[in-house]
């Protein structure tokens, strides 16, 4: 089976001198979303911090890992391989009240006017096909008269590439505010 | 009487006993004889990051990425240490040294560690702090920082920063360490002794010019030309398992 086989069943027999075995399916999974793994989610509390240009600020991290899965439907199967390469890029929307000016990923670097280049750069998921993800905030409007605020919000665009395949079926929707961040909504 | 108590705090504090222990830790591994080891590398960045992760040793790497360094070596070593072996292939590339400083083996060339176009010998700003961080979050944090002095991003005044950051299959803890008064490199070489990456990269690209602020142009493993301006200085801090050299492109020379 070649490594760039395409999805799905593929039915394989082998063929000697003597004799062809009879077929055996084999099913190619292509990453193609990502979903959040149960107990890995949890948010830091709304904190001062600093940014990279030195301006204080108050902001939260949140924490949770990611499943890379196939391309099954209705019901995506996860794909439980280490090493496989990952990047991201993230894109601002006209919704920005958090007036975030930069963007940290995965891999560094730009795409277009986006942040963030689709890799590989030596990041690797683990045995079961998982990576870890940190999602930080660091907001000067989330500070008033030096206390922590609240101050509206700021939506991005997170495009994943997992092993060499972009999953556009599943851009993650990131909704910064300063005392959480939502994916996809949630 | 409380000059001594205060001294005796200094050298038995816990960060001191810890780098001293780390110290020792190196040096024995560097000592150690190796039977038999064979290198088949693309280079010297290569050979060294092989080294360091076939012998668990913490290193940073500066290099320029020109014909020279891009040699490859293949190399066998008998009954040799492992200093030993990063003396042999050193010898290879003219012009690079090594020495231990900071709790890590660093490699660099001689007429580039001190000069003021590297941005290594900048100072970290005092307001970055690494306060219970992720040691691969504080590095992206410290890139960013440092960015922001070699590539000005000009932000407007309140300007916020989100993102994104993933520690790969390394399993990391929190980590809290001072870097005040430390160069970058000093802080590179702190977050490798603190951290689970072990292994720092500068790749200082061979193309001509210089950043506008006047700063050597840098490149990554995975990124073989040099990044846009608004994205300089870029390096890798990478864990030993990270470094699978199959996975990087293959390297070539600079475009000019």
């Amino acid at each position: 089976m070649a490594s760039n086989a395409a999805s799905g069943n593929h039915s394989v027999t082998v063929t000697t001198s003597v004799a062809t075995s009879n077929p055996v399916n084999f099913y190619v999974q292509v990453p193609t979303s990502l979903s959040i793994v149960t107990g890995s989610d949890s948010t830091t509390s709304e904190a001062s911090c600093t940014t990279s240009g030195g301006q204080s600020g108050c902001g939260v991290t949140r924490t949770l890992k990611y499943q890379v899965n196939d391309q099954e439907t209705p019901t995506p199967q996860p794909i439980t391989v280490a090493n496989m390469t990952y990047g991201d890029v993230i894109c601002n929307t006209s919704t920005n009240q958090l007036n975030l000016q930069s963007s940290k990923t995965t891999c560094g670097g730009v795409t277009g006017s986006c942040w963030g280049t689709a890799g590989p750069c030596g990041k690797y998921t683990d045995q079961n096909g998982q990576l870890p993800e940190n999602i930080p905030v660091c907001a000067p409007a989330c500070q008033s008269n030096g206390t922590c605020c609240t101050a509206g919000q700021t939506v991005a665009n997170q495009t994943w590439t997992v092993a060499g395949y972009t999953l556009s079926s599943d851009v993650k929707s990131l909704t910064y505010q300063c005392k959480k961040i939502l994916v996809n909504g949630k | 009487m409380s000059a001594i108590v205060f001294l005796s705090l200094l050298l038995f504090s816990p960060a001191r006993v810890a780098a001293q222990t780390q110290a020792t830790q190196l040096q024995a591994k560097l000592n150690a004889r190796v039977t038999q080891y064979a290198l088949s590398a693309n280079g010297l960045a290569d050979a060294i990051l092989r080294i360091a992760k076939q012998f668990e040793l913490p290193v940073g790497v500066e290099w320029l990425k020109d014909k020279e360094a891009l040699r490859d070596l293949e190399f066998t070593w008998k009954d040799d240490t492992v200093g030993g072996i990063i003396s042999s292939v050193l010898k290879k590339y003219p012009g690079y040294a090594f020495r231990v400083e900071g709790g890590v083996v660093h490699v660099f060339r001689q007429d580039l560690v001190n000069e003021h176009q590297n941005f290594l010998n900048l100072k970290v700003p005092d307001f970055f702090q690494v306060r219970q961080e992720l040691g691969g979050f504080a590095n992206v944090e410290l890139r960013g920082v440092v960015q922001n002095i070699v590539s000005p991003r000009n932000l407007p005044p309140g300007g916020g920063e989100g993102g994104s950051y993933t520690s790969g299959n390394v399993p990391e803890k929190p980590l809290t360490i001072t870097l005040r008064g430390a160069s970058v490199r000093e802080a590179l070489e702190m977050l490798a002794n603190a951290s689970e990456h072990k292994m720092w990269v500068v790749t200082f690209s061979d193309s001509p010019g210089l950043t506008p602020t006047g700063f050597r142009r840098t490149e990554t493993l995975w990124h073989p030309t040099p990044f846009p301006d608004r994205d300089q200085p870029m390096w890798d801090f990478l864990a030993w398992r990270d470094y699978m050299p199959q996975s990087t492109p293959p390297a070539s020379s600079s475009p000019r």
